[in-house]
């Protein structure tokens, strides 16, 4: 129990500490080793010993949901409302590592609360909208499996991704529990949405943010097809983009960073989330190819909105080494150099959840 | 559940559509709230039905009328198409389950309404139609239901962006 409610405790401590802390540089400092202390912990759960604690998993998915929300954390940029980031995590880490619907729940409105306040001016759209997939969630969670639980569930899901991005790395992990038949058409329709959206109004403000969605999609349709290769592949592509967006994130500054990671986001080879878009368009060739004929002409109509955009790689605009290399040589490394330990812990993974 | 048990409902989420003073609306959201009551307290659930009064019928619509303006609001659909709407959204959701037909009204109204107040309301009446949903269902589910999270946060959530503004 100790790990975990101390995994949950530090970013609702850092959010108190930061509420009363006023220098600026004593917050930055704050804002990173409490995120780094988190992803150690996340990261500390694999080796520590299981135990059966109530209403909260100790497993390979609630390990790697935590290891993914508190990466995407720590590779946000610094800066911003600080309270809001750190309450937000702990929601959604609490989502993550609950074993019970209703705390899933509990966290993520906790998350999509703290992750709206700062925004309430101009984005007040976005509160009804969270609402209503909050809503849509818990009519779903609370009723007995069904297709119609699932249905709404997974809506409720959806309808919070376009929301509140910000829950990204967390949502296709959740929507893992209602894999079948529901979850590979939401994803299909989200990469296809977002293909002809991306294609038909290229806003350059909300472009990366769908081309996350899109990618959030494949990982849906991979989860959604229920089998342990399909499901490797989502996880591998979760993880890429993470990465992939933490290096967008800090690219700003940097022209060949920048070029490299909104390429990379979009799925263009050799980085970014293109080995593990390769792998999920493989899996998904073998267990129901029909679905390329859906998904193919989005993911082109994302690569091509992405190519029509990209920055041109002029010079790095100071001397200064910017962060964004140390999330694009991660995700080079997990997307084609995974170490040997990661694959085996990630089929393991896989095959526990689909075996 | 049986549908007499959610037609009412039913038809106070139609009201609720149909409100173009946010007064109005708080009236409609809070009477839905206590027919849902009386339709718990009918089940044996006193204490739910203590929750429903006192927060989804009384507290939270007495919060929300607190900001509610007098002129006549401007929703993004008109009459006609609102109900139209409203109409295909519960021909193909009753059927399979009231409560969905009242949460998706509820949503419709909080995605059509330009008036922040109503929008709460319509998540309100959303929340209505998760504790229809629940009556059926085991305590920790049927609270969960029953309790306004959802609408709350987004009251506090109202109430900060105001405070912001002035």
């Amino acid at each position: 129990m100790i790990p975990i409610a101390f995994l949950l405790g530090v970013p609702l401590l850092a959010a108190v500490v930061l509420s009363v802390t006023q220098p600026a540089g004593t917050r930055f400092w704050l804002d990173i080793g409490a995120g780094l202390v988190v992803l150690a912990m996340a990261i500390g759960l694999i080796w520590a010993p299981a135990e059966g604690i109530p209403l909260l998993r100790h497993d390979r998915l609630g390990i790697f949901a935590a290891i993914l929300v508190a990466t995407a954390s720590v590779a946000s940029r610094p800066g911003g409302a600080l309270v809001a980031k750190h309450l937000s995590l702990g929601g959604m880490l609490l989502a993550a590592l609950s074993a019970h619907p209703l705390l899933t729940d509990a966290g993520l409105a906790l998350a999509a609360a703290a992750a709206l306040t700062p925004h309430l001016g101009a984005g007040w759209h976005r509160v009804p909208l969270a609402g209503a997939g909050l809503g849509l969630l818990l009519f779903g969670s609370i009723l007995p499996p069904a297709s119609l639980a699932s249905g709404c569930a997974l809506l409720g899901l959806a309808t919070l991704a376009v929301a509140i991005p910000a829950l990204l790395p967390v949502l296709p992990l959740l929507a893992l529990r209602y894999a079948g038949p529901e979850l590979v058409a939401l994803g299909s329709v989200s990469v296809v949405a977002c293909g002809v959206g991306l294609w038909l109004w290229p806003i350059q403000k909300t472009r990366l943010t769908w081309i996350a969605m899109g990618q959030a999609g494949v990982i849906g349709v991979a989860f959604g097809l229920a089998s342990p290769d399909a499901t490797f592949a989502g996880l591998v592509l979760a993880m890429l983009l993470v990465l992939s967006q933490a290096a967008r994130a800090w690219a700003e500054g940097d022209g060949l960073a920048h070029l490299l990671s909104a390429a990379g986001l979009a799925g263009l080879p050799p980085f970014g989330v293109f080995p593990g878009l390769a792998l999920g368009i493989a899996a998904v060739a073998k267990l129901a190819p029909w679905l390329l004929v859906a998904l193919l002409p989005g993911i082109a109509a994302m690569g091509w909105a992405s190519i029509r955009r990209l920055p041109a790689p002029r010079a790095v605009a100071d001397d200064r080494w910017s962060a964004a290399w140390l999330p694009l040589a991660a995700a080079a490394l997990i997307g084609w150099f995974m170490p040997d330990p990661v694959t085996a812990w990630l089929h393991a993974l896989a095959l526990e959840l689909r075996g | 559940m049986t549908a007499a048990d959610a037609g009412p409902i039913l038809v106070l989420s139609f009201g609720l559509l149909l409100s173009r003073r946010a007064a109005t609306a708080a009236i409609v959201t809070a009477s839905q709230a206590a027919v849902l009551a009386f339709l718990v307290s009918q089940r044996g659930l006193y204490p739910e039905a203590a929750l429903l009064l006192l927060l989804n019928a009384a507290g939270l619509p007495w919060l929300l009328s607190g900001g509610t303006t007098v002129t006549p609001l401007r929703p993004r659909l008109g009459l006609a198409a609102s109900l139209a709407v409203a109409a295909v959204l519960t021909l193909l959701a009753a059927p399979v389950s009231a409560p969905l037909a009242v949460i998706l009204l509820g949503i419709l109204v909080a995605a059509t309404s330009r008036d922040r107040t109503i929008q709460v309301l319509g998540l309100l009446a959303m929340q209505n139609g998760i504790a229809l949903a629940g009556l059926g269902l085991a305590e920790a589910e049927r609270m969960a239901a029953i309790v306004p999270v959802i609408p709350a946060l987004a009251w506090v959530a109202l109430w900060t962006s105001r405070g912001r503004a002035a």
